[in-house]
């Protein structure tokens, strides 16, 4: 059960992690570099709202918007026959809403810290937006983006409440390490139960060593 | 009709830009005091600001022209920044960071480039810097970099944005001195933008002066000195390349006397106006070793001094006393003695 439940919450936060970049970055880049500030303030408390909110809470408005019932539930049921809930897609959802906002945070703070002439630069020397954003904005703020999705890939391998809710607590399907510890406690499996809080704590202290380093990086020398 | 035509007009809600400047192939100047508009005309025209009406063209080029009666007309044309061919040089040398000397060069070298990047690493002499890093420049070398790199697209124009005012006195004078060598090198013009009035005098063809978004002047740049209107201290700079000999160098063929050997013909010379000293007649026994006759050309009064606008062979700006000036009574096109010590006539070499 517990290489069982460490694989699924490693697939589970690295899909979680994968969906997440291309959104974090988005919003990092209309929030830093678009000038409107309704806006910004919309994506700004949509951004920290599960941050916020108890994860069991965004858990149930993930249950209701993809319930068979729910308006993108009910596309993905009868248009495509997919669904959703109690499944590992669901429980990589939960994980990417929940870990989304630190994710996010920290790419909008390293865009944000990127200066704004060398990007006025770049395009006077002939770079499209394009190539000036994967040769300058991201190049120079490569350790804080890289900082903030190891951030919400840590959070991921935490997720507890949203999880449960959305996917269930299911061996196999959407049984994490943290649903796997809440189980073992239920039951009284301490054997399961030392192994899982060794998985848990070795998987945190790592993901958090890693992005200390990268943090330091990128606050002191920029180069490379 | 100039090499860059700007016809522009911004509106923001507490200040209005309206520009109308005809600028030659050489090294054109903006002149005028901080939060004029200058940097909102090269930003306008480099394409990172949008006017709200007008046109530029930069030899023959339309990069921008919107018609305020009609913005959505067909024959509109606004280039985005990328497709302009603009060189753009910062206060700030603001290098890539990630980037080595010879990388930042080459971000915008065209194949097709009528100049190399060699042919450039040559001219702003930075070949023993290429492998450097930006954080293991001095200013004044990162900002030779940073117009090199502008340089290495081969634009048609270089807009700077006060590229000297961060700058020690010495990088100061040496990026001076490659700005007209780069201007006369390579026939790229340049449209230098500062407050500063003695970097303008040295190496501007032509003068646009700015207030309150509205330009005010265009004059050469000599006559420009005569608009001083605070009283900090001139600084009469001039970029050599003449002859050179021991311990002696020439502006306009006057030969002005120097403290130490002169290392190269290609120098930039400053001698502080507080430094000049002027008297109605010939001295004998004083402690300076260069002294020429030459004429007031104008006088200016400031603050707490006069300022003397003197031509002997070539300008040069005295700042005198109050006291002195009614002393002396002095007139325009009075002869006039120009005295300065060697030790007071400082050199870059470029």
């Amino acid at each position: 059960m517990v290489i069982e439940a460490l694989i699924l919450t490693i697939q589970v936060s690295i899909y979680a992690t994968l969906l997440n970049i291309p959104l974090a970055i988005l919003f990092g880049l209309i929030i830093t570099r678009y000038k409107s500030k309704s806006i910004n303030l919309t994506l700004d408390v949509l951004i920290s709202l599960p941050l916020v909110l108890p994860p069991v809470l965004s858990g149930y408005f993930l249950l209701i918007i993809f319930s068979p019932t729910g308006f993108i539930g009910f596309f993905l049921d009868s248009v495509l026959g997919v669904e959703i809930v109690f499944t590992k897609m669901a429980a990589v959802l939960a994980c990417s809403v929940i870990s989304f906002p630190l994710m996010a945070r920290a790419v909008i703070i390293a865009f944000d810290s990127v200066n704004r002439d060398l990007e006025k630069i770049a395009r006077s020397l002939g770079a499209g937006y394009i190539r000036m954003f994967f040769t300058v904005t991201l190049r120079e703020s490569k350790y804080g983006v890289i900082a903030g999705i190891l951030l919400g890939f840590a959070r991921s391998l935490g997720e507890f409440g949203a999880t449960i809710i959305f996917a269930g607590n299911i061996q196999g399907i959407s049984r994490t390490i943290p649903l796997a510890i809440f189980q073992s406690i239920q039951t009284g499996n301490d054997n399961d139960l030392s192994l899982l809080i060794f998985c848990s704590v070795g998987l945190g202290f790592l993901s958090v060593l890693i992005n200390y380093f990268l943090i330091n990086k990128s606050t002191g020398n920029n180069r490379g | 009709m100039g090499f860059i035509n700007i016809d522009i007009t911004k509106k923001y809600p507490d200040f209005l830009l309206k520009c109308s400047l005809d600028f030659n192939n050489k090294i054109n100047g903006i002149f005028g005091p901080s939060g004029s508009g200058k940097s909102t005309i090269l930003n306008c025209i480099a394409g990172f600001i949008s006017p709200d009406a007008g046109n530029i063209k930069i030899n023959d080029k339309i990069l921008y022209k919107i018609s305020e009666s009609n913005f959505l007309r067909n024959d509109n044309i606004s280039l985005n920044a990328e497709h302009r061919n603009i060189g753009y040089v910062t206060q700030k040398p603001n290098l890539f960071p990630s980037m080595n000397v010879d990388k930042n060069i080459r971000y915008g070298y065209k194949d097709d480039n009528l100049i190399s990047v060699e042919e450039i690493i040559d001219t702003m002499n930075i070949k023993n810097l290429i492998h450097r890093y930006p954080n293991e420049l001095s200013g004044g070398e990162a900002q030779k970099v940073s117009i090199a790199r502008a340089l290495a697209r081969f634009p048609s124009v270089i807009l700077m944005d006060e590229p000297v005012s961060e700058l020690d006195l010495k990088s100061k004078l040496m990026v001076l001195g490659y700005l007209k060598k780069i201007n006369e090198s390579f026939s790229i013009p340049i449209i230098y933008v500062s407050h500063d009035i003695s970097e303008i005098v040295s190496i501007c063809d032509k003068v646009a002066i700015i207030e309150y978004g509205q330009i005010k002047d265009i004059k050469n740049s000599q006559s420009l000195a005569y608009f001083s209107t605070n009283d900090t201290e001139f600084e009469n700079i001039y970029v050599i390349n003449e002859s050179i000999s021991g311990n002696s160098i020439f502006i306009n063929s006057i030969k002005i006397n120097t403290l130490h050997k002169v290392k190269s013909t290609n120098a930039v010379i400053l001698i502080p106006s507080t430094s000049v000293i002027l008297s109605k007649y010939p001295v004998k026994h004083i402690d300076a070793d260069n002294m020429f006759l030459g004429k007031v050309r104008n006088i200016k009064l400031l603050g707490s001094k006069v300022r003397v606008f003197c031509h002997i062979g070539f300008d040069i700006v005295s700042d005198i006393s109050k006291n002195s000036f009614k002393k002396m009574n002095l007139n325009i096109n009075d002869e006039i003695y120009v005295i300065f010590k060697s030790e007071n006539v400082k050199i870059s070499y470029i």
